[in-house]
């Protein structure tokens, strides 16, 4: 049975969510998110996550997510300019696919309509991870935006060709070509 | 304030699809397909539950904590008995599932049962044959998942994980040709082959049910 303090904490985490998701987030905010992303652990984050940390977000996140004992594969989401690039680097499998998604439809909840996911330094996927890039793409598909993947390698490609995910997520080889077709 | 129902796993929702509700009783599927198509339900279910996991040719246990459902922790069980987290092909998981599909099938229908979904009737032809039913208490939740799997093969959205799942089951054990007219199945053909290839689990089923087929009917050959 929780006591009281925590129950408390947690409903003053849950105000601070909500006005967290009323106030829009900006690109920088969303860049930092990452971290957030890769410290799922348990620990407080570090600077540079303060705007987010004074709305509440981390300590929400960290209620709601739960806690992850194994560290997540890298990656990182650079917000630079319209498109948005989300890099997934290691292994997206069931360990790590539900944290990247969940970056992901945050991202698509904020705004982001357009997205390519760079998996060059992706080197291995699961039946989970494909589960995951498909629920981002169908989250974009809703939102009317658009979701590409590049950079594939021989064992994602794989995995992509042999479900015939390809046919509804589009693949390019390189991010610059990715990217040149969601400016267009 | 009552407590909301768990939402129903891929297994009792397959079972919901291949119930002919206007007889009670489950569409002929040939028994052997139809232990092979539940096995892999429960597969499904347990990866949508974080269980296990798969790649293009082996499936793993990646947790083997009980998910708290009485459908699903026995085959959960099954699979995590020794050696516990070794990688197995696909079929052969498949074939250690389908052994205790009776089982399977049983605990299913029993929570549809407690859940007020359907209820289990049983008569005697001419006093002495033994018949059982399943006429459904409400038609909400059979008439949402038919819903659901035709918004999937109708339209060119992207579908959800768990409808592709649900989809690609119903195509692999024949399950289409029962609950669509021919004209519906010659639209929909097309889309149904693309949204089944999108599930690796639903692509063993299928080649395993193609390969029983297969042997079936070189047995009935050779007679």
């Amino acid at each position: 049975m929780p006591d009281s303090d925590c129950l408390f904490n947690v409903l003053i985490e849950m105000a601070r969510l909500i006005q967290l998701f009323k106030s829009p987030i900006s690109h920088n905010e969303l860049k930092d998110l990452r971290k957030i992303g890769v410290r799922r652990n348990g620990s407080r984050p570090e600077q540079p996550v303060a705007n987010l940390l004074e709305k509440g977000f981390n300590g929400a996140a960290s209620f709601f997510l739960g806690v992850e004992t194994m560290p997540v594969t890298q990656r990182a989401i650079s917000f630079t300019a319209e498109p948005d690039v989300m890099e997934i680097s290691g292994r997206l499998d069931d360990g790590t696919a539900p944290a990247i998604e969940e970056d992901a439809l945050l991202c698509i909840r904020c705004g982001a309509r357009r997205m390519v996911i760079d998996c060059h330094d992706l080197t291995y996927v699961t039946g989970a991870g494909m589960r995951s890039l498909l629920t981002v793409a169908r989250a974009m598909r809703q939102a009317d935006g658009r979701l590409i993947v590049c950079d594939l390698q021989p064992q994602v490609a794989r995995m992509f060709a042999a479900s015939g995910i390809d046919a509804m997520i589009p693949v390019y080889a390189y991010q610059s070509e990715a990217i040149a077709s969601l400016a267009g | 304030m009552p407590v909301p129902s768990p939402p129903l796993t891929i297994l009792e929702e397959f079972l919901l699809l291949a119930l002919d509700d206007s007889v009670g009783r489950f569409y002929p599927l040939a028994r052997s397909t139809l232990d092979c198509t539940l096995a892999g339900a429960v597969l499904m279910d347990l990866s949508l539950r974080h269980r296990i996991d798969n790649d293009l040719h082996d499936l793993f246990v990646t947790d083997a904590s009980p998910t708290g459902s009485p459908v699903l922790d026995p085959a959960l069980a099954i699979l995590a008995r020794s050696p516990v987290l070794t990688p197995k092909p696909i079929a052969a998981w498949l074939r250690d599932l389908s052994a205790s599909s009776d089982d399977l099938r049983e605990r299913a229908l029993r929570q549809l049962e407690a859940l007020g979904i359907l209820r289990r009737e049983d008569t005697k032809i001419l006093w002495v044959f033994g018949s059982r039913r399943y006429p459904l208490l409400h038609q909400k939740e059979q008439r949402e998942v038919k819903l659901r799997v035709l918004g999937v093969i109708l339209r060119d959205d992207i579908p959800e994980p768990h409808d592709i799942m649900l989809v690609t089951l119903a195509h692999a054990c024949g399950l289409f040709h029962h609950i669509l007219n021919d004209h519906e199945l010659t639209a929909a053909s097309a889309r149904i082959d693309q949204v089944a290839r999108m599930d690796l689990i639903g692509q063993a089923v299928a080649k395993a049910v193609a390969e029983i087929e297969t042997a079936i009917a070189m047995a009935s050959g050779f007679r």
